[in-house]
């Protein structure tokens, strides 16, 4: 499980990225925050991952406080970048294979690496070629077999739908929801209002630091939300009328 | 985890491009300039052994002791088979050596010193080293923080639970671990195909000699692997990191060693010798002149010649005074050079070579010093004495003994004495090491992944 605690991150430049947020995602979720670009997304993802130290507030993951457990912390997170570059000399059981030893799993078959990269849908002529000629919906498949390699609790993704192709991105998509399966605590951040609806138990929009509004896919279910409407508007009027705008978008008064 | 950095680094860095060249060049420069330096000194060990039997023959064929005296002692010091590794300051010190009864004792021009090495940096083992070695070593880490960044790399390895202290080491030893390798193998090369082409060997303690090296240029590429690290991350971007990388190397290897001399010139001036022989002629005839006078009004030979000594000793004790003068500042500017260009690790692995090669400036003082004080006076009582024996033998005619002549041997440091000579600049080796990673360290454990 993840929780954000009252995060802040103020810049030494004064800009203050992330204000006061709060946030839990339960085993077995995934929550989908979304946002333009300098929403805080990010400036989020890095003080969940130790990167950033907070101004204020923390991060527990499964329980343990990033800012004062950091390395224990990370035994429990696994992270997808929006860029998977990884190593380009290595081929892609090598990165694999090196980064699921880093994660602290050692004798790890060759037969499980296989499964991994068929199960994210790596071809496998691909798995012995360097990665120098890889795609980035390739890439972005082997980031995700490296998360999964590391059999984490926890996994953050950012941005990881950019720059896939219509077919990647629906595969990518049926991974997430296997993992969800598997009682994985998935945390994304995206631009892409489509596939956050699609496989977002909750999405989770924000703008300028602050978390606008969260809304459960039951509700958008229910009430036949359009979220790009939605977050559309939430972005357009602001925290202070949030809750009308909510109101009148999901056509709920409550 | 430790083990897993190093492998992925070291397999990374193998894989790599970059790798190719390092290595590639690495072998064709340490392999080939050992080749080099080994077939020059076999050739200056034939022209010494020559040299040195055409110089007995034509001794021993002269029946008249005082053609001798005349025609003058020739000697030569046997060249440093160490010197096809670290040449230093060889060229001037495997010259010949002449000394005769009238005239001072010269050192002559080398015999066998090789003109295009005059006109171009000897391309020896730690030239090599010092210059091409250092760069390929500072460029080999340039990116090895900045550049994962940029690739995002970083970001990932450090998602995981690994202190940054260990990816840090994990990357220093890499890095060192793949260029120690091809150092090894190139200089194994270099000296089995020596030993093959050439008669270069090398006696036990010259051996020893050959390790203490070994450790200097362990040390060496070390410091430009730290500093890379240091500059590495001290930046965000490969293409800064990179400048900033070549910036420091061109004022560390290329500025400080050879504007260092300039500096202390300026803070230590020394009059010219053109100046210092006008002082010197001034003191003869200011002398001469204090007596003309009194010569003048001298009655007696005896008187005469008295005021001659007197004059020639004070003419010897002030010219003694100015050449200790100008010897002390000298000294004095030649210390200040040397303390000054340790700055560079360049100036210092330099300095810590030579001494274990035996051809430093310690090795060179030492050398010039027995020459103009040992040989010197060993040579004239030598002579002497030979010439009385031959006398008191009524042989003054008859073939000269060429074993009974002064023999020429300068005395090199022991080893003990050329480890100590080096090791304030293998220490400080060892502290430019520790200050380049201490701060990388630092840096790193603040950088910024994002």
């Amino acid at each position: 499980m993840l929780e954000i605690i009252n995060l802040s991150k103020r810049y030494d430049n004064g800009v203050l990225a992330v204000d006061r947020l709060n946030l839990t995602v339960e085993a077995g979720e995934i929550f989908v925050m979304l946002g333009a670009n300098g929403a805080g997304k990010t400036t989020t993802m890095m003080c969940v991952l130790g990167f950033t130290e907070p101004t204020e507030g923390t991060a527990k993951i499964m329980g343990v406080d990033i800012t004062k457990n950091p390395l224990e912390a990370k035994k429990h997170v696994a992270y997808v970048s929006e860029n998977v570059r990884l190593y380009g000399n290595f081929t892609a059981k090598q990165n694999l294979d090196f980064f699921t030893r880093l994660a602290g799993r050692s004798h790890v078959s060759t037969k499980e690496y296989d499964q991994v990269l068929e199960r994210v849908g790596l071809e496998r002529d691909a798995f012995n070629r360097r990665l120098k000629g890889f795609s980035k919906g390739m890439r972005q498949r082997l980031g995700i077999a490296i998360a999964i390699m590391k059999q984490a609790e926890v996994i953050l993704l950012d941005e990881p739908t950019s720059g896939l192709d219509p077919k990647g991105g629906v595969e990518f998509l049926q991974l997430l929801a296997e993992l969800r399966q598997e009682d994985k605590a998935i945390f994304m951040t995206s631009h892409d209002i489509f596939r956050a609806r699609e496989i977002a138990d909750r999405v989770g929009i924000m703008s300028n630091g602050q978390m606008l509004h969260v809304i459960a896919r039951k509700e958008i279910d229910d009430r036949q939300v359009d979220l790009s409407d939605l977050y559309i508007r939430v972005i357009e009027m602001g925290l202070k009328n949030a809750k009308s705008t909510v109101e009148a978008a999901t056509g709920s008064a409550s | 985890m430790f083990a897993v950095l190093v492998k992925k680094e070291i397999l990374n860095n193998i894989l790599s491009f970059r790798f190719a060249v390092t290595f590639l060049l690495f072998f064709l420069l340490i392999s080939g300039s050992m080749v080099m330096m080994a077939a020059n000194h076999s050739k200056q060990m034939h022209d010494y052994y020559n040299l040195t039997a055409a110089y007995r023959q034509r001794v021993e064929q002269m029946r008249d002791f005082q053609e001798f005296e005349i025609f003058g002692m020739t000697s030569r010091r046997r060249p440093n088979p160490l010197s096809a590794v670290a040449m230093g300051l060889e060229p001037d010190m495997s010259r010949s050596v002449t000394n005769s009864l009238w005239q001072d004792i010269e050192i002559g021009g080398s015999p066998y010193a090789n003109p295009l090495f005059a006109l171009f940096s000897t391309p020896d083992v730690t030239y090599v080293i010092s210059i091409i070695v250092s760069l390929l070593a500072i460029l080999f880490v340039f990116d090895a923080v900045c550049g994962e960044k940029e690739e995002e790399t970083l970001k990932l390895m450090l998602s995981n639970s690994v202190p940054r202290d260990t990816v840090l080491m994990g990357k220093c030893v890499g890095a060192l671990a793949c260029l120690y390798a091809s150092l090894f193998i190139s200089l194994g090369s270099g000296l089995v195909a020596a030993r093959v082409i050439s008669s270069l060997a090398f006696s036990g303690t010259e051996w020893l000699r050959m390790g203490g090296l070994f450790l200097v240029v362990l040390l060496y590429i070390s410091v430009f692997v730290m500093l890379g690290l240091f500059i590495s991350t001290s930046t965000q971007r490969s293409g800064t990191s990179l400048m900033i990388s070549l910036l420091v190397w061109v004022v560390l290897v290329l500025g400080v060693p050879n504007l260092v001399p300039v500096v202390a010139r300026q803070i230590v001036p020394l009059p010219s010798m053109a100046r210092l022989a006008g002082e010197e002629r001034a003191i003869h005839e200011e002398e001469w002149g204090n007596i003309r006078q009194r010569l003048r009004e001298a009655r007696t030979q005896e008187e005469r010649r008295e005021l001659i000594t007197e004059a020639r000793q004070a003419i010897e004790r002030r010219l003694g005074m100015l050449r200790d003068n100008y010897e002390n500042r000298y000294i004095q500017q030649a210390t200040l050079a040397k303390m000054i260009s340790r700055v560079s690790p360049s100036a210092c692995f330099t300095y810590a070579s030579t001494a274990l090669a035996l051809t430093g400036i310690d090795t060179y003082t030492d050398f010039v010093r027995y020459v103009y004080l040992d040989f010197r006076s060993r040579f004239e009582r030598g002579i002497a004495e030979l010439r009385r024996d031959r006398r008191s033998r009524e042989s003054e005619v008859g073939a000269i003994d060429f074993e009974r002549l002064p023999k020429f041997e300068p005395e090199n440091d022991t080893i003990q004495l050329s480890f100590k000579h080096a090791l304030t600049d293998i220490g400080l080796l060892c502290a430019y090491n520790m200050l380049f990673f201490l701060t990388a360290f630092v840096k790193f454990l603040r950088y910024d992944v994002k």
